[in-house]
């Protein structure tokens, strides 16, 4: 069976910096892929690139998504395709209320797939199901989008986003930063509860912790721009204990390795 | 008071109208003595330009170039009055009717002229003696400044207008809609002067739409809209104003409002139509614990350019005032703000607030503000802010990756940046029917949507 996303070299630059180095990476469905690695170690611009963000710019390689190439697509349209990107700073949104984003991005979506609108009953009848596994208060989903949101509700608010868009393949980017263990529980639980044979889940995280929860199957560790290692799960383990210093200085020694070739 | 050596033929074709106008209101002998004074200022000022500070943004001059003859009455018939309600605003919004067609009341399509505890006379029923309540205001008006042109000018011309008197300890329910419709086709100039009055105690809604055909066959006019508005002790006025008159038109629009002890005023514009615009607020504080929330929203495209200038003098003891503006500009549409607050040094414990922001859609737009604070009382809590960009970029990109298209993530985000300002309004169906609007404008329907 093909990959649901297959990247294959890609090189970013952002404001003509190159921050990737040439990235291969298959996910297929069914699969969770945990992508750890130092700060500044490229993880963001991956997520990124992947929802379609201006100003990352790809000079080489592709990146194909349900056989699709994401290249000419807006952030839009992949998101109708199945990509989700829970944001590591979830945005403030003054005066648009966390129901109203819910529903205009699913009746979007379903627009783009040309699917019909689901009626208002019924909208809310599914959110509220989603948001009160979640601990989402309806108080809360009247509120502006991420607005005095507190860093757990900001997370948990992300991931009712994706629960009720049911996204093929869910990008989480630092999703456990800032969270409290019983936020991250809840957290972890909700993507767990989507976890399932069709759809893909990418963790990007700087620390195991939230693998004792989102229990991956394979573990890449990104230095410097490039996957400096893959491996199974005991991989984030080792991490733990070892830290990211080991990459940092393989991916220096590489990096003069190039310069002395050149 | 920069006085022009030479007269350009628009001031000129106004002072000649001006001093030939009496019949406009024959009769009215209580205007005369306001007339005559009118013409005397205008004829040495003529119309203000951009040196003249309070102007500087908004060059009425060059803005009037040509002189709009004053409008005569409509004929009134039943094809002009079905025309000119056809595309009335806030048709849905459930209230009681004065119509106003080309500045002339229509009576046979208003339902507001019998209602417990409201006292109303059209201007020209009443012109040769207007009730002592009224007269009593149009006599003494309180505008801040020596002379203001757009008083002068609807004074010269005025033909018409609503009297209202709201009865003391009296709740007036659904709003009274003043319905102001052009829907003339040859260039005109229109003058009305409104006397809004409430009682001690009083409580009502009043809904003021401008509104004008855009059919190709419809020359520009010029509308001034005059409105002296006084709230006795203890009195509430929710008042809500909706420009919307073509888009080839002049709206220059003056209200006052004097506020007596305890009372509270919320006052919400959203102006979307004319060429320019220019709103004047003159608000006074005349007696202590009195309140004003004055929220206003512009929403401009093409070359359109909407003026907001606001005095708030605060004379009196503990009253409160907030003010907040928003302006959407797209194309090379400009929008100007100018707020001044004065607070006598007997006027301690005044809590004003003040905020205009500006949202640039466009490279090419402009958006001016100028707050102004003079305060000479020492125990206050006065504060402005005034910003201007476009729209954020971070949020654009949530909203897209959301899966929502640019143009839709664009209207969600100007939609809440202007929504806003209807928030004061407790009536929950006017702010519904405000935000249609909003909405659509935003969806290109410009005034056509009907909320």
């Amino acid at each position: 069976m093909s990959a649901m996303l297959e990247i294959t070299n890609l090189h970013v630059e952002v404001e003509g910096k190159p921050i990737l180095k040439g990235i291969d990476l298959a996910v297929k469905a069914g699969e969770v892929h945990a992508i750890m690695g130092p700060n500044g170690s490229g993880k963001s611009t991956l997520a990124y690139v992947l929802a379609g963000k201006a100003g990352y710019e790809v000079t080489e390689g592709s990146i194909a998504f349900k056989g699709r190439d994401l290249a000419e697509m807006e952030a839009h349209e992949r998101a109708a395709l199945g990509m989700f990107l829970a944001l590591q700073y979830p945005v403030e949104i003054p005066g648009v209320t966390l129901m109203t984003l819910l529903k205009t991005a699913l009746d979007a979506q379903h627009k783009q797939r040309g699917r019909d609108a689901l009626s208002t009953p019924d909208f809310i009848r599914l959110v509220r199901g989603k948001a009160g596994e979640l601990g989402i208060s309806d108080e809360m989903l009247k509120r502006s989008v991420n607005v005095g949101f507190s860093g757990g509700e900001k997370k948990r608010a992300e991931i009712l986003q994706m629960s009720v868009l049911e996204p093929s393949l869910c990008v989480l980017d630092e999703t456990d930063s800032g969270l409290d263990i019983d936020a991250l529980k809840i957290v972890a639980e909700g993507v767990n509860t989507l976890s399932t044979r069709q759809r893909a889940v990418i963790v990007i995280t700087h620390y195991q912790r939230l693998l004792n929860h989102i229990v991956p199957d394979r573990v890449h560790v990104l230095s410097g721009g490039e996957i400096a290692r893959s491996g199974g799960r005991d991989l984030a383990l080792e991490l733990e204990r070892s830290g990211y210093e080991i990459y940092r200085k393989e991916t220096a020694r590489m990096k003069a390795g190039v310069e002395e070739r050149s | 008071m920069n006085i022009p050596l030479h007269k350009t033929a628009a001031e000129m074709a106004y002072i000649k109208a001006g001093a030939r106008s009496k019949p406009a209101l024959a009769k009215a002998g209580w205007i005369e003595a306001g007339r005559e004074a009118a013409l005397r200022s205008f004829s040495a000022h003529g119309l203000p330009n951009r040196r003249v500070e309070e102007w500087k943004w908004t060059d009425l001059r060059r803005f009037l170039s040509e002189a709009y003859p004053p409008g005569l009455a409509p004929a009134m018939d039943r094809r002009v009055v079905e025309a000119a309600l056809a595309p009335l605003p806030f048709a849905t919004v459930e209230c009681r009717r004065l119509i106003f067609i080309d500045g002339h009341f229509a009576p046979q399509c208003s339902d507001a002229l019998t209602l417990d505890g409201v006292e109303f006379h059209a201007l020209r029923d009443v012109r040769a003696d207007p009730p002592s309540w009224a007269r009593e205001v149009l006599d003494h008006g309180f505008a801040p400044y020596d002379r203001d042109v757009i008083d002068e000018l609807n004074t010269l011309f005025v033909g018409d207008g609503a009297l209202i008197r709201i009865a003391r300890e009296t709740e007036i329910a659904p709003p009274i809609h003043l319905a102001f419709v052009n829907s003339g086709v040859s260039a005109r100039s229109v003058a009305v002067r409104n006397v809004v009055a409430l009682g001690e105690g009083a409580r009502a809604a009043i809904i003021e739409t401008h509104s004008g055909r855009e059919a190709t066959d419809c020359r520009p006019y010029l509308a001034s809209c005059v409105t002296e508005t006084v709230l006795g002790r203890r009195a509430r006025l929710d008042h809500v104003k909706l420009q919307a008159d073509n888009h080839d038109a002049i709206h220059l629009s003056n209200r006052h409002f004097a506020l007596q002890a305890e009372s509270v005023l919320r006052d919400v514009t959203l102006g979307m139509g004319a060429k320019l615009a220019r709103n004047q607020v003159f608000l006074k504080y005349c007696g202590e614990e009195a309140g004003a929330d004055i929220a206003g929203a512009c929403l401009l495209n093409g070359k359109q350019h909407c003026d907001t200038t606001i005095v708030v003098n605060h004379d009196a003891a503990e009253c409160r005032t907030r003010e907040v503006f928003k302006y959407v500009m797209e194309d090379a549409a400009r929008g100007v703000f100018q707020g001044r607050i004065m607070v006598a040094p007997h006027a301690q414990g005044t809590d004003a607030k003040q905020q205009s922001h500006g949202l640039l859609l466009s490279g090419r737009a402009e958006f001016d503000a100028k707050p102004e604070l003079e305060i000479f009382a020492d125990n206050v809590a006065c504060g402005h802010g005034a910003t201007a960009g476009a729209l954020d970029e971070e949020q654009l990109f949530y909203l897209h990756a959301r899966g929502i298209p640019q143009t839709q993530a664009k209207s969600l985000l100007i939609a809440a940046f202007v929504n806003d300002v209807f928030a004061t309004l407790g009536d929950e169906t006017m702010r519904q029917a405000l935000a249609a609007r909003v909405q659509g404008w935003l969806t290109g329907s410009g005034d056509g949507g009907d909320g």
